[in-house]
């Protein structure tokens, strides 16, 4: 059912104005909605002091600090709670947090340098060696350097130009060497004095001819050196990042409880001052209004009252009519229900003059889930999964999803007997018979399409019930009309069948024709001019609805002949193991189609045939200010 | 020859339909993905939409058994 809603307006003294957010904060019941101006006209949007913005600017920041070094850690953000609040002064917040911050980004900084290191000189090493034997002795003097050019094979020409400008430029004192580095690029080493090193590379940078990029620490080496250090460094490079992983992993074990308990009390205090978007202000008061859940009222009350020495006023009013539309809605169904809250949601949220088809849903879904699959085996298997998966998703999507599929397989054991199948036709084959009707049979056919039928005009009827009720509850006359005119159509569409029938005698035939037009002429009217052709069509639609639940037959056949299928094949190969493999698989399958396609089947009789017929949807979640997650 | 027509039939009225709601199906069920990664908000309707077309072959299913039982 649809939790009862009371709209409420506080009015207050803005010196305790801090205290009431911390109560209303910490009581989690009251859903805000913003004071309209024009309902008192000198009431003004609450102005935030600027010192109040600031500081929550300031907490925003610092719990973004705090989730980034969290990730960094590769710590969970907590999940959000209450309670546990401590009084952390912010600025001494702040002040640990950046010396922390600065600390920790050091280290990282440092160890992706060193993991860039790891990557790099191995590469660096092996350049040098290729180099070192094609080096001339002048290379290794004291006050000589080398450069390292890139010249494509098959362009000697522009290495005949290098050789020449080079010689120009350091006036001949220059040694030339090289070698193929691979099959399209050549290496020309140029080894000359250092004086003359800054002039050639400008010349190339001019000339955008390339040459060998070192690291700094050993671009000024000489290369034999440059190779023993680049060896060296690489031995000690893990012990360095072990280093940096120990430090690192101190600082996680030190400030990992800190860092959780600020994210908590940020993360707090940014919720917090959610309220002041909402909150309206006149020379010395505030007004904040919105809803609670009518279970809440007592408490809500004397806590927020006694929380500010009964100088609040609390005005419990009939929610204005340019707020109905904004109602907030709280599903509240019992424990067997609640799965399909979800479902329901899915479709549309409720709105907070809808009937709450959530319990009716726990009712049918599962029926007609389990009238589809209908087998012994298939039922059971799925009841012991769904068990097994239940103990290890206890809340969220899923775990309503595995709740609904163990009720819809407790009906499929039932239904299997009635069906007499285990495994399809294999029970037949064990002695299993059919209570009811044997499904393989052609004669079941037509009788199994018209129980289908038959849930469907008293699921349509039920349906339209509601909507009825609906209607009436709310005063919309136009649904009201519209509903009750399908729903008279149908009972003269009854009538109508039974007396042709011979269920009822035949004097009925004419009185069922007319309770057929008056509802056929009621929905007209309630949908207009155009309902004269239009509102027949509406009806037409209605039985429509109605011969959909042959669904309800057709999957269900449709799951007993692949089960048929399996058995029979399996019994093909003549070998034991063979036939076993087979079995199980085919089996699976259906058994996986069997969970998957009767509850997206009977997920639909409910969303597009039944729903219709009373559910409005379109209403808002119920979201008490308070504990919420955030994230910065 | 009386036999297979009448399996012809009920053949024809259940393949028919069915490619029938496979076309719209598939047409409806593509906008429908692309609508969702917009607003998933939309899930319930857009469900709606893709089961509307079901009708067809739960229909040509009536009329095949029909077919079949004479």
């Amino acid at each position: 059912m649809i939790s009862p809603m009371l709209f409420v307006r506080i009015i207050g003294p803005k010196t305790i104005l801090p205290s009431t957010v911390a109560n209303l904060y910490r009581l989690q019941c009251l859903h805000l909605t913003e004071v309209s101006q024009d309902q008192y006209s000198s009431v003004r949007k609450y102005q935030v002091p600027a010192e109040l913005v600031e500081q929550s600017s300031r907490e925003r920041k610092l719990l973004a600090e705090v989730n980034g070094l969290l990730e960094l850690f590769d710590l969970p953000i907590p999940e959000p709670r209450i309670g546990n609040q401590k009084d952390y002064s912010l600025d001494e917040m702040a002040e640990s947090l950046a010396q922390l911050s600065q600390q920790v980004r050091k280290l990282f900084a440092h160890k992706q340098k060193l993991a860039e290191e790891a990557d790099l000189l191995p590469v660096y090493a092996r350049k040098i060696e290729q180099i070192l034997p094609y080096l001339p002795a002048t290379a290794s003097l004291h006050g000589y350097a080398t450069i390292g050019l890139f010249v494509r094979q098959g362009h000697e020409h522009v290495s005949d130009l290098i050789h020449q400008e080079i010689n120009k430029l350091t006036e001949g004192e220059v040694d030339f060497s090289g070698f193929n580095l691979d099959k399209e690029t050549s290496v020309v080493l140029v080894i000359t004095k250092a004086s003359y090193i800054t002039r050639i590379e400008n010349w190339l940078r001019d000339e955008n001819i390339p040459q060998f990029e070192w690291p700094e620490e050993i671009g000024s080496e000489q290369p034999a050196t440059a190779l023993e250090l680049v060896r060296s460094r690489i031995q000690k490079l893990p012990a360095h990042l072990a280093e940096v992983d120990a430090a690192l992993e101190d600082i996680k074990q030190s400030y990992a409880q800190q860092l959780i308990d600020w994210q908590t009390e940020l993360a707090h205090r940014v919720d917090m001052f959610a309220i002041y978007a909402f909150i309206a202000e006149t020379g010395s008061l505030f007004v904040l209004q919105g809803w609670i859940s009518r279970d809440k009222h007592d408490e809500f009350e004397s806590e927020l009252l006694a929380g500010s020495n009964q100088q609040l006023i609390l005005e419990w009013m009939e929610t204005p009519e340019a707020l109905q539309s904004e109602i907030p809605v709280q599903m509240e169904n019992r424990p067997i229900a609640q799965p399909f809250e979800r479902l329901v949601r899915l479709y549309a949220n409720p709105r907070h003059d809808d009937i709450d088809p959530s319990g009716w849903m726990a009712l049918f879904l599962p029926l007609f889930f389990g009238m589809i699959l209908g087998d012994i085996a298939y039922g059971l298997v799925l009841f012991l999964v769904t068990l097994l998966l239940g103990k290890r998703m206890r809340s969220g999507f899923m775990a309503d999803i595995v709740k609904i599929l163990r009720m819809g397989s407790v009906w499929a054991i039932l239904f299997g007997f009635l069906f007499g199948e285990f495994l399809g036709t294999l029970g037949h084959s064990l002695g299993l018979r059919p209570i009811w009707l044997d499904r393989v049979e052609k004669e079941s056919l037509m009788p199994l399409m018209l129980v289908a039928i038959g849930i469907g005009a008293a699921h349509m009827t039920l349906g339209l019930i509601l909507g009825v009720w609906q209607a009436w509850t709310v005063k919309h006359r136009t649904h009201l009309l519209e509903r009750a005119g399908m729903l008279v159509g149908l009972i003269g569409i009854f009538l109508l069948v039974a007396a042709l029938a011979q269920l009822i005698p035949q004097v009925f035939t004419i009185p069922a024709v007319s309770v057929l037009v008056i509802g056929i002429a009621m929905l007209g009217y309630s949908i207009g001019k155009a309902g004269i052709i239009v509102g027949p069509i509406e009806f037409i639609g209605v039985l429509g609805n109605i011969l959909s639940y042959i669904r309800i037959a057709a999957v269900g056949l449709a799951s007993v002949y692949l089960a048929k299928v399996a058995n029979d094949l399996a019994g093909y190969f003549g070998s034991l193991v063979v036939g076993v493999i087979v079995a199980v698989l085919f089996h699976g399958l259906n058994l996986v189609i069997g969970a998957f396609s009767p509850s997206i089947h009977s997920l639909r009789l409910m969303y597009v045939e039944f729903f219709r017929k009373f559910y409005e949807g379109g209403g808002k979640t119920y979201h008490p200010y308070g504990l919420k997650e955030t994230k910065v | 020859m009386e036999i297979a027509l009448t399996a012809i039939g009920a053949g024809l009225a259940i393949g028919m339909t069915a490619i029938a709601t496979s076309i719209v199906q598939s047409k409806v069920g593509a906008a429908g993905v692309g609508a969702l990664v917009e607003k998933p908000e939309l899930m319930g309707p857009i469900i709606i939409l893709v089961a509307i077309p079901e009708t067809l072959v739960i229909l040509g299913f009536a009329v095949a058994a029909m077919i079949l039982l004479g």
